[in-house]
């Protein structure tokens, strides 16, 4: 006998392998699913955006409660949105009864050179993230934002990564916390992992739905090793250091975070 | 171009929790060279790590004194134990998995250094990746255990000769040492019919032997490996650290969690030969997905310099992580590939030296005898091979009408009389495979400096070439065309026969000189040097061994006594 699944929103920054958490559920889940990114303005649920920007919140709010109301699966980038939007989310899914799976990766050098390089490269998987070592290898330049813009970037990362975190932690949704790292970068751990998340959304056993192997297999090949193109540019490397120090001046001006709960820990 | 970083796996911002720590990793080394070998592989810097420890065995067949000079020249920032019960290993038999387990034990039990992995290795193995990217790669696949494993009752592992009967059947002798009773034992158990089964079903796998294991598997297998009955039905098997300790961790560890591979790279051509790894090899092993590679040439330095260095620095780019365990492409293919970039540049006209095909790609020195008198060249050839079996010295494998391989055998080191057609084919392939053939020694071949070949004219502009002339210094002009003409065949060689002669008669060049023409007229990359220029205290060793056995040869007999002698042999007078 199956388990009837829960409403989940998959809610992560940008580049934290969320869209695989997406994949590897959505079959299992079953249910309606409007994918990732709903609230971009040319998907599902935009007008919902696009109304709360351009509109009046309260409509949006509306437009939301209305769209959750059917309990479809998605996932939601949270550094793609306002803080004031992400609010309004975060109370609309804890009144439409949803859990919230947040895919927690910290701000690091290795994070936040993959969303400005991938990002002023429009590359945003493993093949175009080869294509791009090719073109370096070759001796060819990619582009590369300008100062400004890039400390920017890591500012606002930092930033939204540390409301997010109290956010979501004040939410009265359910909630759970899987970490980046453990789900991808620390090899069997992240079964266990993928068995709380099945668990957390009401689903049977994981094994049922796929098999330990073929797991392994699907969260190792997600890698794109977007920080390694770093090797094959000085201007690049430049980069990355240049981020790097960034992070280490943010960091030493505000104490860490409070790590957010981590069900899985 | 990769750039380095100083430290790219410190990323500040990033939570440390316990799970971020780097494993520490347990090196089990098998020893068997000399203490200055294995120092070699010690001095990388990949070794010196608190992370990191090196067991080491040292094969018992070396004696205390060599093994207390080893432990003399092991750096002292390389953390490291000696096993002290040392077993004389052998190939073939029991003797390199109890050195193994003796290992493991000692790595399992070592409470101040308290492993996560544990990863065989030997010092015929480099690092090639800094251990700052085989720690990240080991967190990111944590749990999971490096070793190729075949499960033998599903597919075929060996490619040829006894796969099942190494662990059926019962093996009492040696098979260097005992060969015929070797095959004799084994093929009357066939006809008997009598086959062993492993203890409590144990399932064999097979698989190199070269492994990285987790630290709970690596005790499961330790434990296995005491248990009496286990060890008796190993130690009486033929091989079995192809198949033991394989066995044994399919048999601890659930599949999905063994990689069925290791983290070596090592390359076998068709005839089952391990590639040897020189000085033009750097770019190519650094394509390949794996943290350690076999086989370094002796003669490869500047190789391993290359590595030392791309050790010293850690790596930022991480991307071969997901190809590890699957070389980049067979080393067939990369030579091959070779060939074809030359071909293709050629058609255009920009690349002249195409005929070079996969020589030019050799950066690995080589030696080539020659004199005037055919059989001179070829006796010294002979006299090393005498001296020394095991030197490659090999005869006139390039002379357009025939392969001679050794003269005493139609076969030397592989090499057979009937592969003419392989050589004339792909000759550039062929010396490529010559020269690569002993890991250790330079290969040294006999070349005709009168007969055009292939070897002759790449010989003349490859730095890597040295030329040594065997004819005993003060010969005449007609004393060496007389000596030539002694080994010319005046029917298959009526061409060569003629011009000698012509020379011999009038003022110039004799076709024999080509090499002595070509230095005069600084008309050549290789060196050129007279034999007896050689000195005693020589450091190259081939160099020397030609020289000594030059020494042992009669030269002078291969030659009439004096220039009127010569003129009398070839024009029947004295008269100038």
């Amino acid at each position: 006998m199956t388990m009837p699944a829960r409403r989940l929103a998959i809610l992560s920054a940008r580049r934290s392998g969320a869209d695989a958490v997406l994949r590897l559920l959505g079959p299992a889940m079953g249910g309606p699913t409007v994918g990732a990114q709903p609230f971009h303005w040319d998907n599902a649920w935009g007008e919902v955006s696009r109304e709360f920007h351009q509109g009046s919140p309260e409509r949006a709010r509306g437009l939301l409660d209305e769209a959750l109301g059917a309990g479809a699966l998605f996932r939601h980038c949270y550094d793609a949105e306002s803080w004031d939007f992400n609010q309004m989310l975060l109370d609309a899914l804890a009144n439409a009864g949803y859990g919230l799976l947040v895919v927690e990766r910290a701000p690091s050098v290795e994070h936040l050179f993959s969303i400005i390089v991938a990002g002023a490269n429009d590359c945003s998987d493993a093949a175009a993230v080869a294509r791009l070592r090719e073109r370096l290898q070759a001796g060819e330049e990619i582009a590369i934002p300008p100062a400004q813009q890039w400390r920017q970037r890591v500012a606002q990362q930092w930033q939204t990564h540390r409301w997010f975190e109290r956010a979501a932690g004040a939410c009265a949704a359910r909630l759970l916390v899987c970490r980046y790292e453990r789900l991808f970068l620390r090899g069997v751990a992240g079964l266990a992992a993928v068995d709380e998340m099945f668990a957390f959304a009401g689903l049977g056993p994981r094994e049922a739905a796929i098999d330990d192997a073929s797991l392994l297999r699907f969260l190792w090949a997600g890698q794109h090793y977007t920080a390694g193109l770093a090797a094959w540019s000085p201007a690049l490397l430049a980069l990355r250091r240049g981020i790097e120090g960034e992070l280490a001046r943010l960091q030493a001006q505000q104490p860490a975070p409070v790590e957010a709960a981590d069900a899985g820990a | 171009m990769v750039l380095s970083v100083e430290s790219p796996t410190a990323a500040p911002g990033a939570p440390t929790p316990d799970d971020e720590r780097l494993p520490r990793v347990a090196v089990l080394l098998l020893c068997h060279e000399s203490p200055a070998q294995v120092a070699v592989t010690l001095r990388s810097p990949f070794f010196a790590s608190a992370d990191l420890k090196v067991y080491i065995h040292y094969d018992a067949r070396r004696s205390e004194a060599e093994r207390e000079a080893l432990a003399a020249l092991v750096p002292p920032e390389v953390q490291h134990a000696f096993i002290a019960e040392r077993v004389a290993c052998a190939w073939g038999d029991y003797t390199l998995v109890e050195a193994t387990h003796r290992m493991l034990k000692a790595a399992i039990g070592d409470e101040s250094f308290d492993p996560d992995y544990l990863l065989l290795s030997s010092a015929s193995c480099v690092p090639i990746r800094p251990l700052s990217s085989l720690q990240e790669f080991l967190r990111r696949r944590d749990g999971i255990d490096f070793i190729q494993a075949v499960d033998v009752s599903r597919r075929s592992w060996v490619k040829g000769g006894l796969e099942k009967e190494r662990y059926e059947f019962r093996f009492p002798f040696n098979f260097r040492t005992q060969r015929w009773a070797f095959e004799s034992f084994t093929a009357l158990q066939r006809r008997l019919g009598r086959r062993r089964q492993p203890p409590g079903g144990l399932r064999i796998h097979f698989g190199s032997q070269w492994f990285c294991l987790t630290r709970a598997t690596a005790g499961s297998v330790a434990a296995r490996l005491a248990e009496p009955a286990l060890r008796e039905f190993f130690a009486a098997s033929w091989i079995p650290d192809e198949f033991a300790i394989q066995s044994l961790v399919m048999a601890a560890q659930r599949p999905e969690r063994v990689a069925g591979h290791n983290l070596t790279y090592y390359e076998f051509d068709d005839q089952g030969r391990p590639l040897v790894l020189e000085n033009g090899h750097f770019e190519h092993l650094l394509r390949q997905p794996f943290f350690f590679a076999r086989k370094l040439s002796a003669h490869a330095t500047r190789l391993a310099d290359q590595i030392h260095e791309h050790v010293a620095s850690p790596e930022l780019d991480w991307s071969y992580f997901a190809h590890v365990g699957s070389p980049s492409g067979h080393y067939a293919k990369y030579l091959a590939r070779a060939l074809t970039v030359n071909i293709s540049r050629s058609r255009v006209a920009t690349q002249p030296e195409a005929w070079h095909g996969v020589m030019g790609l050799n950066e690995r020195p080589y030696v080539l005898l020659y004199a005037a008198s055919r059989r001179l060249a070829a006796a010294v050839a002979r006299q090393m091979r005498r001296h020394d079996a095991s030197l490659p010295a090999f005869d006139f494998v390039f002379d357009p009408l025939r392969l001679v391989p050794a003269q005493e055998a139609a076969a030397w080191r592989g090499i057979q009389c009937g592969m003419r057609a392989r050589r004339d084919h792909d000759a550039a392939g062929f010396a490529h495979e010559l020269i690569h053939l002993d890991p250790l020694h330079r290969t040294v071949m006999c070349v005709d400096p009168a007969t055009p070949s292939w070897l002759r004219d790449f010989a003349l502009w490859d730095e890597h070439a040295t030329l040594v002339c065997c004819d005993p210094r003060g010969l005449g002009k007609l004393q060496r065309a007389e000596a030539a003409l002694r080994d010319i065949s005046a029917m298959e060689e009526a061409a060569l026969f003629e011009q000698t002669v012509r020379a011999a008669g009038v003022p110039g060049w004799l076709p024999q000189d080509h090499f002595d023409q070509a230095q005069r007229e600084s008309k050549h990359r290789c060196r050129i040097l007279a034999v007896d220029a050689i000195a005693p205290g020589e450091a190259d060793p081939t160099l020397q061994a030609v020289r000594e056995a030059w020494q042992a040869v009669d030269a002078r007999a291969y030659f009439a006594a004096s220039e009127a002698d010569a003129r009398l042999r070839l024009f029947g007078d004295t008269s100038e």
